[in-house]
């Protein structure tokens, strides 16, 4: 049995190539298929969802936005408190002390390094 | 070899910018002083190329200027990593020239801002093409003068006034501790000419007949210099925590100029960085030790950069400045790359040494690329949208017009590095040389910068895209259409061609950081013109 053997690159683009080709024909295969005109039936209005009407499955909804500011919000309050409210504060002198924190430790290893 | 071109590109351009206020008092027809402009950067965008084209085929090129041999005069000098970054620099100036025209097509102060739109390219291609570090602090203030007073040109909004005073409060700080470190090596060296500091440095050949031997504390006086010219690229470059700047100043600015800052200005901190620490204080200089330091130091400062960065944009409301934000992740990715040549990491020649450094240019030229269109196609969208930067406000723009979708797009993609564009490779050159160096904790962050700068990423696509959208957008005229189209294609190019791209590249570092690289560096650009 022979093995095909890509470098990553080719591998890369290989994939990509296959992977775009695959898009292109399911999408071509869903335009043909798909119905021109939408479906009527007299259930169609109300399915029925794990035993409880649909209004109750959609009052529990989020919202992709609301669920992304949940997760960062959630998981990161402390993180982003410091990040933004305490480092990137517009305010000049508090930028002034990481900027001369850096060139301080910049020439503490000068230092060291001529004293060694 | 004395090659006019690469002396003549710089000088020509400068005229040709102080030339447009000038004209501004002859001709009223604004329509002029777009057609001039965009002559102005087509011209600086063929020379480059030509440029570039001869150092590929012939090797190192150098001009002295005025005739006067270095280290008396000034002279520039050409080697394949200078001359690509120029090439880059031109070609994304020329379409940020042409998108110009439509951005500004009403606006009276034309003249002004392309004079300054011009100077900014040439302090960048003036700080790419010298070989003199004194005259690299002088295109650096070229290029940040014309930056503070772009930052600032929409002078009847006090965010612009105050981000620009801000930049230029610390950048005049930077600029000035560059000076100082230049007083601590001319002091010590007698030189500033970057082939003869290279020489000396290195114990090629330490004598001068012009320059002499060295004087005082040369390894003091050596770390103090580079501990106070790394700040000030890294300022330039706005590595964290030198980057506070940057999210207050690109934003404000006039995009076309966000994009300039965002995608090429910051490149020059990066290429500053690298003539340091890779040619003047090469691996094989007397200096290699304190080099190792400062090269952790760099690392760890591009991988807080890079999370910093990341983790910022995703609470961003604001078009432009999540993409500064993104701007300050990327170039933490490029430092990180460029930080491989620490010997604790890899050996100089090593696959893992150019693995990193390919791939810190690679992310380079993706990243100029990338945000250049993303924040031109900001541009679009803003225009559309009435003037509004908030996300929120944007909703669907991108249904409404498709090709505004596609190249958002495509932007988000290079940026995020998703295979076939160019993001890709160039990350995971990044990741494959830290693997290769056996340091794979470095690779894991590197993902790990990627995985959360995806947050801000979705944040710009849902609202451009995944909304409905609730109001009408105005739709924008085909000029910035057709540049947002080239950098789009570009961005696919640096992908599909990234065999190529790699290989040229590696083949441009190696001849650049080799031994032999760096003592032709010398050669060509100092002894040869002794010769003569």
């Amino acid at each position: 049995m022979s093995t095909l053997n890509l470098d990553p690159w080719t591998a890369t683009l290989f994939l990509s190539g296959v992977l775009a080709l695959s898009t292109l024909v399911m999408y071509l295969v869903y335009i043909t298929l798909s119905r021109k005109t939408p479906q009527t039936s007299s259930e169609y209005s109300e399915p029925y969802i794990g035993g409880e009407p649909a209004s109750v499955i959609k009052s529990v909804d989020v919202s992709v936005r609301n669920l992304f500011w949940g997760v960062v919000r959630g998981a990161g309050r402390r993180l982003y408190t410091f990040l933004r409210d305490q480092m990137h504060n517009g305010i000049l002198n508090d930028w002034g002390v990481y900027m001369l924190s850096y060139i301080g430790l910049l020439t503490l290893i000068a230092l060291i390094y001529f004293m060694r | 070899m004395y090659y006019l071109s690469v002396g003549v590109l710089v000088p020509s351009l400068i005229g040709l910018a102080f030339v447009l206020p000038l004209l501004g008092m002859i001709v009223k027809n604004i329509k002029f002083f777009h057609a001039y402009a965009s002559a102005a950067s087509l011209y600086a965008l063929v020379v480059a190329a030509y440029n570039f084209s001869v150092v590929v085929k012939e090797g190192v090129k150098a001009y002295p200027f005025g005739g006067w041999w270095p280290p008396i005069g000034i002279s520039y000098e050409l080697d394949e990593v200078n001359s690509l970054i120029a090439l880059l620099t031109a070609t994304v100036m020329f379409l940020i020239t042409l998108y110009s025209a439509w951005y500004i097509r009403d606006l009276r102060s034309a003249p002004y801002y392309y004079t300054l739109l011009l100077g900014l390219e040439v302090g960048m291609l003036g700080c790419i093409y010298t070989g003199d570090a004194f005259n690299l602090f002088v295109m650096l203030e070229v290029m940040s003068i014309s930056a503070y007073a772009l930052v600032g040109f929409y002078r009847n909004k006090p965010e612009a006034v105050e981000a620009a005073i801000k930049y230029g409060l610390f950048g005049a700080v930077a600029t000035t501790l560059y000076f100082i470190g230049l007083v601590f090596i001319y002091a010590s060296f007698g030189t500033l000419n970057m082939a003869d500091l290279t020489n000396k440095v290195t114990l090629f050949w330490g004598y001068d007949l012009v320059s002499g031997y060295y004087y005082g504390q040369v390894y003091a006086a050596t770390a103090i210099a580079l501990a106070l010219s790394l700040w000030a690229f890294t300022f330039k470059s706005a590595v964290f925590p030198n980057h506070f700047w940057l999210p207050d100043a690109h934003p404000e600015a006039p995009t076309p100029v966000s994009a300039a800052l965002s995608g090429l200005v910051v490149n020059v901190g990066v290429y500053a960085t690298f003539r340091f620490l890779y040619t003047i204080f090469n691996p094989f200089s007397a200096v290699s030790d304190l080099r190792d330091l400062i090269l952790l130091v760099t690392l760890v400062l591009g991988l807080a950069s890079g999370l910093i960065g990341a983790l910022m944009m995703a609470v961003q409301d604001d078009i432009k400045r999540l993409l500064a934000y993104s701007t300050i992740s990327h170039i933490g990715l490029v430092l990180v790359g460029l930080s491989i040549g620490s010997s604790l990491l890899s050996k100089p020649g090593s696959q893992a040494f150019v693995d990193g450094l390919t791939g810190a240019f690679y992310h380079l030229i993706n990243h100029s690329l990338g945000k250049s269109l993303l924040f031109l196609t900001a541009g679009v969208i803003i225009y559309a949208a009435g003037g509004t930067r908030r996300l929120d406000e944007l909703g669907g723009v991108g249904r409404r017009n498709p090709l505004l979708g596609a190249a958002l797009i495509i932007g988000v993609l290079q940026l995020l590095g998703i295979p076939p564009f160019g993001g890709f490779f160039s990350k995971y050159l990044l990741y494959a040389s830290y693997l290769e160096a056996g340091a794979p904790y470095i690779s894991v962050i590197i993902n790990v910068i990627s995985a959360i700068s995806l947050l801000g990423y979705i944040r710009l696509l849902y609202a451009a895209l995944f909304t409905t959208p609730k109001r009408e957008f105005v739709r924008a005229s085909a000029l910035p259409t057709i540049v947002l189209l080239i950098l789009s294609v570009a961005c696919l190019i640096t992908g599909i061609l990234s065999p190529i791209m790699s290989e040229w590249l590696r083949r441009f570092v190696e001849a650049t950081t080799s031994r032999d690289g760096i003592l032709n560096y010398w050669l060509q650009g100092y002894l040869i013109f002794w010769g003569r």
